[in-house]
């Protein structure tokens, strides 16, 4: 009995010492931190895109890396250096925009490309940047943190972007088959395909 | 008689040709990259490289404090550290992290104290660097003048440039060409440089930094 009684004597010192060295190794585990991430493939138009048009991007995955409740702002900003030309932010729509995370939370952001009519042909970089929204603080220095991805597309150059060409090739292509029936005829030509 | 019979023998296959000839010259590009109607979208999820950065501060707290109630900002060009270090930890895929300063906006949304001495940034307009006090910070030859400021992030390492409104390499990772490497974390402490004198007269001024994972 006496021997029972030291033992559970010894339970509340036990229980100090493993508290105490929880508490020690708690500040480190339980860092609060903010955090973002983007996914890190390009994002990119599948082909060349043509001067006038829309299109459907793939859409921004978007994760909360932090261990708080987290804002978030999608913006189009070149970071990544490149001989590429600077795609211009106003030709991307951000469908979705100022939003809040939970820790480990994620959303897919949907996104709209308008080639505006006058745009030169070449090759095009930005980044899509997801950043912590700042909250307005009482003082001090805020911290923010953010995530970049490639946002890349080619335009096509104005000879294949411009309809009025196609229309020129299509009725070229017309007038070349009619002059052919036209031979045909005159000739008395009959051509006959027999399989054997 | 056969498709190609048919084709070869009449005029309606001479003008049948011409017409598929017109819509496949006429089609639009656009319809190719299926913004048409009448499909079914499937969405298939596939895992994917997350490029991600983490900012902690010792205190768990979401900024620091610049100088503090009890030994506020003094004029001209107070020297300060801020309250805690941070720690910058970069997420599972390498890359460059990018630092970017902001102003500092009084409490009562006055006249701002703008960054200056960074690289590409507003130049320092106080007095010169006369060798003898504290440098000013990141190189420049002069101390901020009136309404501005200079804020620089540093490791061990020391000597950084000072921040700017734009994104610019993190010091701390210059050694590495300011390449991260997966998982790397770096504490880095914020170092403080005021102006010589504030136009607003408001005792709070809020800045903030923001760090960028960049590919």
């Amino acid at each position: 009995m006496s021997r029972y009684v030291r033992n559970t004597r010894r339970w509340p010192r036990a229980l100090i010492a493993v508290l105490l060295i929880g508490g020690a190794m708690l500040p480190a585990s339980a860092e609060a931190s903010i955090g973002a991430g983007v996914g890190a493939s390009p994002i990119a138009l599948a082909q060349p895109g043509h001067a006038g048009g829309t299109y459907s991007l793939p859409g921004l995955y978007v994760v909360n890396t932090g261990t708080v409740t987290t804002g978030y702002v999608v913006r189009v900003h070149r970071l990544s250096p490149g001989h590429q030309k600077v795609l211009p932010a106003a030709w991307v729509t951000i469908e979705r925009n100022n939003f809040t995370l939970r820790p480990h939370r994620s959303m897919v952001v949907p996104l709209r490309l308008r080639l505006p009519a006058g745009a030169t042909p070449g090759s095009y970089l930005s980044n899509l940047v997801a950043s912590t929204a700042v909250p307005h603080h009482h003082g001090g220095t805020t911290l923010g943190a953010a995530a970049a991805t490639k946002l890349e597309l080619a335009i096509a150059g104005q000879g294949s972007s411009t309809p009025w060409l196609r229309i020129g090739l299509a009725v070229a292509a017309l007038m070349v088959a009619a002059a052919i029936a036209a031979a045909v005829r005159r000739s008395g030509i009959r051509l006959r395909v027999e399989r054997h | 008689m056969n498709a190609a019979q048919w084709l070869c023998q009449t005029r309606r296959g001479v003008a049948g040709l011409a017409a598929l000839v017109c819509v496949v010259a006429l089609v639009p590009v656009e319809a190719a990259f299926g913004d048409s109607g009448g499909s079914v979208n499937e969405t298939i999820y596939v895992s994917q490289p997350l490029r991600s950065v983490s900012v902690a501060t010792g205190s768990g707290e979401a900024g620091v404090e610049i100088c503090s109630n009890s030994q506020p900002v003094t004029f001209p060009n107070d020297h300060c550290p801020a309250s805690d270090y941070v720690t910058v930890t970069n997420g599972p895929v390498a890359g460059a992290i990018d630092v970017q300063g902001a102003d500092a906006v009084p409490s009562d949304g006055g006249t701002h104290w703008q960054l200056c001495g960074g690289p590409g940034g507003t130049d320092c307009s106080g007095a010169a660097n006369d060798g003898v006090s504290e440098a000013p910070l990141g190189g420049s030859a002069n101390y901020p003048g009136q309404d501005q400021y200079q804020e620089e992030t540093e490791d061990e390492g020391g000597d950084s440039p000072a921040l700017t409104n734009n994104p610019q390499c993190d010091t701390a990772y210059y050694g590495m060409n300011c390449q991260a490497s997966a998982g790397q974390a770096i504490s880095e402490s914020i170092v403080f440089l005021g102006p010589s004198a504030s136009t607003d007269p408001s005792g709070t001024f809020t800045s903030s930094i923001m760090w960028t994972a960049v590919p």
